[in-house]
C-alpha cells in the first residue's frame, strides 16, 4: 500500500537541544474521526520514545494519544498534514532515523460483525538533523 | 422511422478517488483537479468521496456550495455520484444505533442535495432499517441510494441477496446498486502481483497464486489453498501473509453476474488498475462489461475508478493519463453494443 510512501512529509524534521518535531499525514484515503487513532509509536534511532514524550499537533490542538479516543465528532481532514511533537530526545547526529508506527480503526469497514479493521502503518524514515525555529 | 435522436447509452467520467496519491499529498486543490480534469476530458461526470474532498463533511458550508458549482459550470462538468460513508463504528465505546446511523446519512444526503448530485453511493454497512429511515428524505430530493456492490461480494452474494430483498420489502424507486468491477475480475492485476513480489512472495509462487484465486470457495479457503501451496514449497506463512488481501479485493464472479440487478443499477464504479500497450485491462474484461450495461439500457454515470495507487506509488503513474486510455477502452465496449443494436433495427 503506498499509503505508506505517502505517510512522512519529506524534509519536515526540525530538532533543537530539548524538543523534535516532523510532519505526517493521513495514511489512508480518506478523512477518519480522531477516535480512529488507535495507537501511535515513535522511535528515534532504534530507540522507542515515551509515549508521555510524544505530542500530535492537529485541528490546532495538541493531543496525547489518550486525547484522540473521545473525539469521534472531530475529523483529521485528508489533506492536513499532523505534526509529531517529541520532548527531551536523545543527542542526534546530522541525520535521525525515525521510525513511525500508526494504528487506524476504520469506522466503516468491518472484518467481522462490528469488528472494524484496523490498519498498521509502520514507516522508518532516515531525516536530516535540522535546528528548529 | 428512422430516428435522428442519438442512441441513448452510459455517460463516462471518473471518481476522484483515482487521484488519491495525488489528492492525499496535496498535488491538487479543487479548483487544479477540476481544471486537469476538464482538459483532459475526461467527465463529464464527476463522483467524489465527501470525505476526502470537503473539509467540513458531513456538512457543506454555502461557501463551498457556491464555489463547487460556479467549478462544474465553468469547466462543463457535471456532478455524478457523492460517495457517502455510515461510519457505524465511528466511537469507541459502542456502535453507533440504528437512528443514529439514519442521522449521520441524512447530513450527508443533505449534502448531495445542496451540491446537486442526482445519486449517492452507500455502503453495505447500511441496515434494512437505516435504509428505510432515509429513504423518505431520498425520495423528497429526488436522489437514488446505489449501495456499492465491490469485491469479495458479487451480485448473488448472500449479504447482496438480503439487501435485494431488503428492497423489495421497502419498494422505493430510489433504491438501487452501483456495482464495482472489482467484483467480476478474470485475473489478478500484474502490478499487484509484483508489489506481493516486492514484499517477500517469492516469484515461484505466482503460478500456484493465480490458480489458488482462479478456484471456487471464500477468499479465506481460496487463500488457505494458496499458503499450503507454498509450505508444500517449503515458503513460511509470514512471507505470503500479505497476500490475503488479494482474495478480498479482488473478486471472480463471472461478468454476466451483473444481469440479475441491471434494471436496479443507479451509478457504476468501472474500476480499474492497469492499461496495458494493446489498450486493454488486463484483469477486466472492460468492454465486455461495457457491452452487457448498454444491452441492459443503462444510460447513468460510470465513473472510472483507478486504484493501482494501492501498489503503485504517486509520480510513478498519471492517473490522468490511465483514465484517458481507460475512457477509450470503455468506448470499445460501448460501440460494440451500438452497432450490434443498429444491426438489429436495420435487419427487423
Amino acid at each position: 500500500m503506498t499509503f505508506a510512501g505517502t505517510f512522512i512529509v519529506e524534509d519536515s524534521l526540525q530538532a533543537d537541544d530539548q524538543k523534535l518535531k516532523y510532519k505526517i499525514r493521513l495514511p489512508w484515503y480518506r478523512s477518519l474521526p480522531l477516535s480512529s487513532v488507535t495507537n501511535l509509536e515513535v522511535g528515534l534511532d532504534g530507540v522507542p520514545v515515551d509515549s508521555k514524550n510524544l505530542r500530535v499537533e492537529l485541528n490546532g490542538k495538541i493531543l496525547s494519544l489518550e486525547e484522540f479516543e473521545p473525539l469521534w465528532d472531530e475529523y483529521w481532514f485528508v489533506q492536513d498534514n499532523a505534526t509529531i511533537l517529541i520532548e527531551g530526545h536523545p543527542a542526534l547526529g546530522d541525520a535521525v532515523e525515525v521510525r513511525t508506527r500508526i494504528n487506524l480503526r476504520s469506522p466503516y469497514i468491518m472484518v467481522a460483525p462490528d469488528q472494524p479493521l484496523i490498519t498498521n502503518t509502520d514507516v522508518t524514515t532516515t531525516f536530516p538533523v535540522k535546528g528548529a525555529n | 422511422m428512422a430516428t435522428t435522436q442519438p442512441p441513448q447509452q452510459p455517460k463516462l467520467g471518473l471518481t476522484f478517488y483515482s487521484l488519491t496519491n495525488e489528492w492525499v499529498s496535496g498535488k491538487y486543490d479543487l479548483e487544479s483537479l477540476v481544471k486537469r480534469v476538464a482538459e483532459a476530458g475526461i467527465g463529464p461526470g464527476v463522483e467524489i468521496v465527501g470525505f476526502a474532498t470537503i473539509r467540513s463533511f458531513p456538512e457543506v458550508s454555502s461557501d463551498f456550495v457556491k464555489s463547487w458549482r460556479d467549478l462544474l459550470d465553468k469547466y462543463e462538468l457535471e456532478p455524478s455520484c457523492l460517495a457517502i460513508n455510515i461510519d457505524s463504528a465511528l466511537r469507541r465505546d459502542r456502535m453507533l444505533t440504528e437512528d443514529e446511523a439514519a442521522d449521520y446519512l441524512l447530513r450527508q444526503l443533505e449534502s448531495a442535495h445542496k451540491l446537486g448530485f442526482p445519486t449517492v453511493r452507500t455502503q453495505m454497512g447500511a441496515t434494512p432499517g437505516v435504509i428505510a429511515k432515509v429513504v423518505p428524505t431520498a425520495e423528497k430530493y429526488g436522489i437514488k441510494m446505489g449501495m456499492e456492490i465491490h469485491a469479495p461480494e458479487g451480485a448473488a452474494s448472500p449479504s447482496v441477496l438480503r439487501v435485494r430483498e431488503a428492497y423489495e420489502k421497502i419498494g422505493s424507486p430510489v433504491l438501487g446498486f452501483t456495482p464495482d468491477f472489482s467484483s467480476t475480475m478474470h485475473s489478478l492485476p500484474p502490478g499487484q502481483i509484483e508489489a506481493f513480489i516486492r514484499d517477500g512472495m517469492a516469484r515461484e509462487l505466482v503460478a500456484d497464486l493465480n490458480a489458488a484465486w482462479r478456484l471456487e470457495g471464500t477468499p479465506l479457503d481460496r487463500f488457505e489453498f494458496f499458503a499450503e501451496a507454498a509450505a508444500a514449497k517449503g515458503y513460511r506463512r509470514n512471507s505470503i501473509a500479505h497476500v490475503q488481501m488479494g482474495f478480498n479485493m479482488f473478486g471472480r464472479e463471472a461478468v454476466e453476474s451483473w444481469q440479475d440487478i441491471l434494471p436496479q443499477v443507479v451509478h457504476v464504479h468501472s474500476k480499474f488498475y492497469e492499461i496495458d500497450e494493446a489498450g486493454n485491462e488486463p484483469s477486466i474484461d472492460v468492454p465486455r462489461i461495457m457491452e452487457l450495461l448498454v444491452d441492459g439500457g443503462y444510460t447513468g454515470y460510470v465513473s472510472s475508478e483507478w486504484e493501482g495507487h494501492v501498489f503503485r506509488e504517486a509520480n510513478e503513474v498519471d492517473p490522468i493519463e490511465l483514465i484517458q486510455r481507460h475512457h477509450r477502452l470503455e468506448r470499445r465496449g460501448i460501440e460494440a453494443a451500438l452497432q450490434k443494436q443498429q444491426k438489429h433495427q436495420v435487419s427487423a
